[in-house]
């Protein structure tokens, strides 16, 4: 007769004791490479800080408007293919156009939608949809190295659609900002561009604060607002 | 010479000249490296004038020296702060009677806003002057006057290896009260700058530089505290 025989798993082999991975060169060339695929990728950011011009104080529009500020606006960033800088625009500059939209208005209402569809508020006389146009910095400018002065200009174009209440387009137009302030030396590159990005930003904002009365469009706008009141 | 070189090789195998042959030339080598760029600072020439003679102010006097963005894009910050800090010094030596008015306290004082909130620029200062309610700040401030600095810097090439620099710099005076110009000071300075070679067969490189913004600033500040404590240009000096 036979005895069955009973076949047991082998037993699992006791883990070893955890042990730190040696940093080899591979690692190192691994870790390396990471690095330097992260900084080519943009991962070196800066964010200007513009101030705004509050005085010459532009002529206070009395209606209360709404402000819609798309993702695409508020997430806007610039990069020049020289650089590994990522300049953040789309948040200073939406600061900055809500604080020039509350020294122009009587109140700002941000609203969720863009003008094209029925605004929230019965009274909003109608809704701004600012947009950046484009923003560029140029680091070899020909005319600035004829002139012999070490200048890396920059320039920003602020676009802005106003919207009826209907959410009809009633006028459009565009602001844009410079930035030439020469560079006192090469270790400070970055930072004069920064400056540079900040003078545009507010020199774009000043000319929406003190030419916004000026847009004929704005002007016919302004003038049907004030004969409703009326 | 031969007979040396064949003992010194052979005893020292190793080396074709002697160990203490080779250090020498080795120190003479990193000297020689250590040497090789010159460079050699020249001194600028600088003339300063006013655009027209700067009437100096009588009575209590207080004023502000600062640098604005709007009224001079063109300089860099480090130039214009500079340039402050160069009038400021020589208006506190040269007239310490003149109340000195930080940049802050006067953009709280006349304009009720922080520093670079003012769109400072040569057509925007008389009407921002002429306006009522500032008007009415700058007779409680008790500030008489305001300047403003700026200036630039170029470098133009005169050979492909050697340039010009040329520094202008200018500070603008302006009377609170009325709101106008008093006048300009300027200072300009230049000199030269380039590299060049010297030396067989090592090319020591040599290069002159003449700096120009400083003695431009302090020739600037020097005329401004003239201009303003009224002093004769010699006294001053």
């Amino acid at each position: 007769m036979k005895t069955a025989e009973l076949k047991l798993c082998p037993p699992e082999p006791w883990p070893a004791p955890w042990r730190p991975r040696r940093f080899g060169p591979r690692r190192m060339l691994s870790v390396l490479v990471l690095l330097a695929a992260a900084i080519s990728a943009g991962c070196v950011w800066n964010v200007p800080e513009p101030v705004l011009i509050r005085e010459p104080r532009p002529e206070p529009v009395p209606i209360r408007v709404g402000v819609y500020y798309s993702p695409e606006f508020q997430g806007y960033t610039y990069r020049h293919h020289f650089s590994v800088t990522a300049w953040i625009l789309g948040e200073p500059s939406a600061k900055l156009i809500r604080e020039a939209l509350a020294l122009l208005f009587i109140e700002v209402v941000e609203v969720p939608r863009p003008g094209s569809g029925p605004i929230l508020r019965g009274d909003l006389a109608g809704t701004i949809e600012p947009r950046i146009v484009s923003a560029q910095a140029v680091y070899f400018s020909e005319e600035h190295i004829k002139a012999g002065v070490d200048v890396q200009p920059v320039h920003i174009t602020y676009g802005f659609t106003l919207y009826s209440p209907r959410g009809e387009s009633v006028a459009s137009w565009d602001v844009t900002g410079r930035g030439e302030r020469p560079s006192s030396n090469l270790v400070d590159a970055d930072s004069n561009r920064k400056q540079n990005f900040e003078q545009a930003m507010r020199e774009a904002a000043w000319k929406l604060t003190s030419g916004f009365h000026e847009i004929p469009e704005v002007r016919r706008w302004l003038a049907e607002q004030a004969s409703r009141k009326d | 010479m031969m007979a040396t070189f064949m003992t010194n090789r052979n005893r020292e195998s190793e080396w074709p000249l002697p160990r203490r042959a080779c250090a020498g030339m080795l120190v003479v080598l990193l000297s020689g490296l250590s040497a090789g760029c010159i460079v050699i600072p020249h001194s600028a020439e600088v003339k300063v004038r006013q655009s027209r003679d700067v009437q100096a102010p009588s009575g209590v006097v207080a004023l502000s020296v600062l640098f604005a963005r709007d009224f001079s894009p063109e300089t860099s910050r480090s130039l214009g702060e500079e340039m402050v800090e160069c009038v400021t010094r020589d208006l506190a030596k040269a007239a310490p009677d003149v109340r000195l008015v930080p940049e802050e306290e006067f953009y709280r004082a006349i304009f009720g806003v922080k520093p670079g909130e003012v769109f400072l620029r040569a057509d925007t200062i008389g009407p921002l002057l002429a306006r009522p309610d500032i008007r009415q700040r700058v007779r409680e401030s008790g500030l008489t006057h305001l300047i403003l600095v700026g200036g630039a810097t170029q470098t133009l090439p005169t050979t492909p290896r050697n340039f010009m620099r040329y520094t202008r710099l200018t500070a603008s005076i302006f009377e609170l009260a009325s709101g106008s110009t008093v006048g300009e000071v300027l200072a300009s300075a230049k000199g030269s700058q380039g590299v060049g070679t010297i030396g067989v067969p090592y090319g020591i490189f040599l290069a002159w530089f003449t700096r120009t913004e400083s003695p431009s600033c302090e020739a600037l500040g020097a005329e401004v505290a003239r201009a303003i404590s009224g002093k004769a240009r010699d006294e001053n000096r």
